[in-house]
């Protein structure tokens, strides 16, 4: 039983052209496809432009798609009034924690206000009850965001996130612009609160180190694409598009004895206006053939719960 | 210590010295209209023609008019008309203002567009003859004077609140408040109000002083407010006449002006700061 | 041993606050020499930014140098009269930001903003120009006379990192300094910039100083590492100790702390306990002391800097002993 299912979703927004020129449209992202299960954390990586944070603003419903199903809950989900219906049982945590608290509420209204939308009381202990769950003391509940540390207002986003007892988190560079000591405090909560509420994360990330962690299969994304699905654990080991392989040997090393001698991959994600034909890694890809660039990879199961988009990739990880 | 909303942007405007001298300035100045009838020594209206133009003196602080009426007593009752008027007609535009602003920044394209060419189509009309010919239809008084401002002043701030909503509603929080389930109208009220009326509080506070200004000039004319109820233009109108007999007339009404005018830009500028949260409580 | 191009010794720098002063740095000390990449290391509010600017000078307005002197091939600095701190900045020092935006000027071109940084040099202007373009295809442009056309805006945030570094090198500084020069970049672009700076360094006579919150990078690009706690050098070593021997208990957390680190998966990821110390009003004792796992009565005094080899040291009590 999924608790999220995506199906072939797709966003296109409509470029303004000029007077006489055709309506030109702009591909966010297409034929994304995958599911989740309850319990389960997914992590979505991929570099600026991929398309990784509208995708996941898309799947709440708030950024309207062009094209494809998502069901959460066995429910189909396309009208307002459904992700309307969804929104007590799904929530947000924000890439900029702070700026995502309205500033002249108090942490204390800001907590209630979930509770107070969807019809249920809110009495002070309950609030003091969620800042005690996410390791913050009562008091900060007069609060202002702005009187807040970065590491405090991830934990009111993740005390806000959770007050309604939702199914489904969705979480968007959950640590991006903490330091590492730090980083792992918010990552040992967001998991002991898990398995405690028995919760589904959708994580979002460029950080793979950080995401290799925490989530139980990963999901790459490249210019609006997913190109490969698999566990986390076998994905690292053993990555199977040349994306990922090439993303996953960029990464830095903390240790100087492996230092990386050559580079994994050249030249840049191109802008959404060039994207190219057939696939969408074409340009940077070290092993292109001619079928690349005139047939689009499907997403293809290659080994069991391993999808990967590539005409070549093989199930060692070899490219033919 | 941590003090409630409220009385914490009290408490921040008392602290900031511009702000406090905005708030005595006005505070004075709405407790002189309230009051009017037990501070003024005179009947404003009451002639006497033998104490025509005196200077100032024990009886009259500060002399009599070409018709032998109280000064003092005129500018008290003046300041009531004042803000009446500047009161209700910035208070009314600045509601509907903040309204059509917020539905044009906040709702859907075809609405926005819509509003913003109604702006557009007010704000080209020459302000003089629009008034002139309103004035001319309905005919001059205190109701019309209230109309002709709001009419003039709504494009303005309805423009400001949809610049500030636009580039807000796509702000995290906002964001963030549609991912709860926030509704339109709680968005509109408890998110965007509140980040949006710093802006405009301030064009607010400086507009009543024109208001006041306009009520004078239009007073002057003939089309404001009607003699003999005493209104700062028309004793300032009677002063230029009588300038070469006496100035007391116009410094007497041209100093209320002036010390309002600073009143309630420098009480505007102290709000502005004082309802932020992020100008008055410090990181503990 | 080579003379050090650049030498910071015993260096305290206050902010002035509206909530009174902080000690920024506190008796920070470091050395850089001809062909060596030096890392600075730490977390938020450790000082390495200020400690980065106080190299070219360039301290903000409320910042005061109370004692210690930044000396440039012997002379020091700070004492120089503005004049000669310009000119050493831009031509002997060059710097490189987190943001290479905030180095160009939006209206105008690439190509004339390479020529105007060379102001300084007595050559006519068609040799600045065919030098702006050799130093793009140095760092990497793939077509250096369109790139000179461009605006700022045009170029994506990996590109306009290479003009910038472009722009550092074309005056030939003897130092250059990367404040988080990979940080705003993707994982991709990041590993491209690493190698570029690492292949510079080869044809390069200067040092080169890498400030970064990031180990990832110190392990890939630098010779020689200082790590900074709350203003002050905890730990320099050379990168293969910091690595593999690190002394301080605070290296040895925040390594601890890096999920990069780690062969296999961990469901929890070790953390350092407890928050930096008021630099408002900064502990007698080892600043480290309140979060650290080896921490004794002897810790509430100030810490001797131990040295534990030619190219390591530890300012900490317990460094003394077995690794």
């Amino acid at each position: 039983m999924t608790l999220l299912s995506v199906q072939n979703l797709a966003l296109d927004l409509p470029l303004r052209g000029g007077l006489l020129s055709a309506k030109r449209t702009l591909q966010i992202f297409a034929d994304v496809s995958f599911t989740l299960n309850p319990g389960e954390t997914l992590g979505l990586v991929g570099e600026s432009g991929s398309g990784k944070t509208t995708l996941a603003r898309a799947l709440l419903g708030l950024t309207p798609t062009t094209y494809g199903t998502i069901h959460f809950d066995q429910t189909k989900r396309s009208t307002k009034a459904d992700f309307a219906a969804m929104r007590a049982t799904t929530a947000m945590m924000f890439q900029d924690a702070i700026a995502s608290l309205s500033p002249r509420m108090t942490i204390g209204a800001l907590l209630a206000e979930p509770l107070t939308i969807h019809g249920h009381p809110a009495p002070k202990t309950k609030i003091a009850d969620m800042l005690a769950l996410v390791g913050l003391p009562a008091d900060f509940a007069t609060r202002y965001p702005h009187e807040l540390s970065g590491g405090q207002a991830r934990r009111v986003g993740v005390a806000r996130a959770l007050v309604l007892n939702p199914k489904l988190v969705i979480a968007d560079e959950p640590t991006a612009g903490l330091d590492v000591s730090v980083q792992g405090e918010i990552l040992n909560l967001m998991t002991d609160l898990k398995t405690r509420l028995n919760l589904s994360y959708l994580i979002i990330s460029h950080n793979l180190a950080m995401v290799r962690h925490v989530s139980d299969r990963i999901a790459v994304m490249y210019l609006g694409r997913l190109v490969e699905i698999g566990p986390t654990r076998e994905t690292f080991a053993r990555p199977l598009h040349p994306y990922s392989q090439s993303l996953i040997a960029s990464e830095p090393l903390p240790d100087p004895r492996k230092r990386r001698q050559d580079l994994a991959i050249k030249g840049e994600i191109p802008s959404l206006l060039n994207r190219p034909k057939a696939c969408v890694f074409q340009g940077r890809c070290p092993h292109v053939q001619p079928i690349c660039r005139t047939d689009p990879p499907t997403l293809r199961e290659i080994s069991p719960a391993r999808f990967v988009r590539c005409h070549f990739a093989q199930p060692t990880g070899a490219l033919t | 210590m941590r003090w409630p909303a409220n009385t914490r942007a009290l408490r921040a405007l008392i602290r900031d010295p511009m702000g406090l001298m905005g708030l005595v300035l006005v505070t004075l100045f709405i407790l002189m209209a309230v009051a009017a009838p037990i501070l003024a020594p005179y009947d404003p209206l009451a002639l006497d023609v033998r104490a025509k133009l005196q200077s100032p003196s024990l009886a009259h602080w500060l002399g009599t008019d070409q018709l032998g009426r109280d000064t003092l007593s005129r500018i008290i009752y003046g300041a009531r008309t004042a803000l009446t008027i500047a009161l209700t007609a910035i208070g009314l535009a600045g509601s509907i203002g903040i309204l059509l602003g917020l539905i044009a920044g906040y709702g859907p394209r075809w609405l926005d567009a819509a509003l913003v060419l109604i702006f557009d189509a007010l704000n080209s009309l020459p302000m003089m003859m629009f008034a002139l010919a309103i004035i001319t239809v309905l005919g001059p008084g205190t109701g019309t004077l209230i109309l002709v401002v709001v009419l003039v002043s709504i494009p303005g701030y309805a423009r400001l609140i949809r610049a500030q909503t636009l580039t807000l509603r796509s702000a995290d929080f906002i964001v963030a408040e549609q991912a709860i389930g926030a509704s339109t109208p709680r968005i509109l009220l408890m998110h965007l109000l509140p980040n949006v009326f710093g802006p405009l509080c301030i064009v607010l506070s400086m507009d009543i002083p024109v208001v006041i200004m306009l009520e004078a000039g239009l007073s002057y004319l003939n089309l404001g407010v009607k003699p003999p109820t005493p209104s700062w233009g028309n004793i300032l109108y009677d002063g230029y006449t009588a300038i070469r007999t006496s100035s007391t007339l116009v410094i007497a009404a041209g100093a209320p002006l002036v010390l309002a005018t600073l009143g309630f830009t420098f009480l505007g500028e102290g709000l502005r700061d004082a309802l932020d949260p992020r100008f008055t409580t410090a990181r503990p | 041993m080579t003379e050090p191009l650049l030498e910071i010794d015993a260096l305290n720098v206050t902010y002035h606050t509206d909530q009174g002063k902080l000690s920024a740095l506190r008796g920070a000390s470091l050395i850089a020499r001809a062909g060596e990449v030096i890392g600075i290391v730490g977390e938020s509010g450790c000082g390495k930014s200020t400690l980065a600017a106080s190299v070219i000078n360039l301290l903000p307005q409320a910042a005061e140098v109370t004692s210690g002197a930044v000396r440039y091939k012997g002379a020091d600095i700070l004492t120089l009269p503005p004049e000669a701190q310009r000119a050493l900045r831009g031509q002997d020092i060059a710097m490189i930001f987190q943001d290479p935006m905030t180095a160009f000027n939006p209206v105008l071109t690439i190509g004339a903003q390479l020529i105007d940084f060379q102001h300084a040099a007595q050559i006519p202007r068609a040799e600045k120009l065919a030098r702006a373009r050799a130093l793009l295809s140095r760092v990497g442009m793939p077509d250096p006379d369109l790139t000179l056309r461009r605006y700022p805006h045009q170029l994506s945030g990996g590109m306009r990192q290479r003009v910038a570094i472009a722009a550092a090198l074309l005056m030939n500084p003897t130092i250059l300094v990367a404040d988080e020069p990979t940080t705003a970049l993707d994982v991709t672009m990041e590993a491209q910039i690493i190698h570029l700076l690492r292949d510079l360094r080869r044809d390069y006579q200067g040092a080169i100083l890498v400030i970064t919150h990031h180990l990832g990078v110190v392990a890939e690009l630098c010779d020689r590492v200082y790590v900074m706690y709350a203003g002050e050098v905890v730990e320099e070593a050379r990168v293969d100790d910091l690595f593999h021997a690190p002394r301080h208990p605070y290296t040895r957390a925040l390594i601890a702390c890096d999920p990069g680190h780690f062969e296999q998966a961990t469901p929890i990821l070790p953390t350092i306990q407890g928050r930096l110390p008021d630099l408002r009003n900064p502990p007698t004792g080892c600043s480290f002391a309140p979060r650290c796992p080896l921490a004794e009565a002897i810790c509430a005094t100030p810490p001797p800097r131990v040295p534990i080899s030619l190219t390591q040291s530890a300012l900490c009590h317990k460094a003394g002993g077995q690794p």
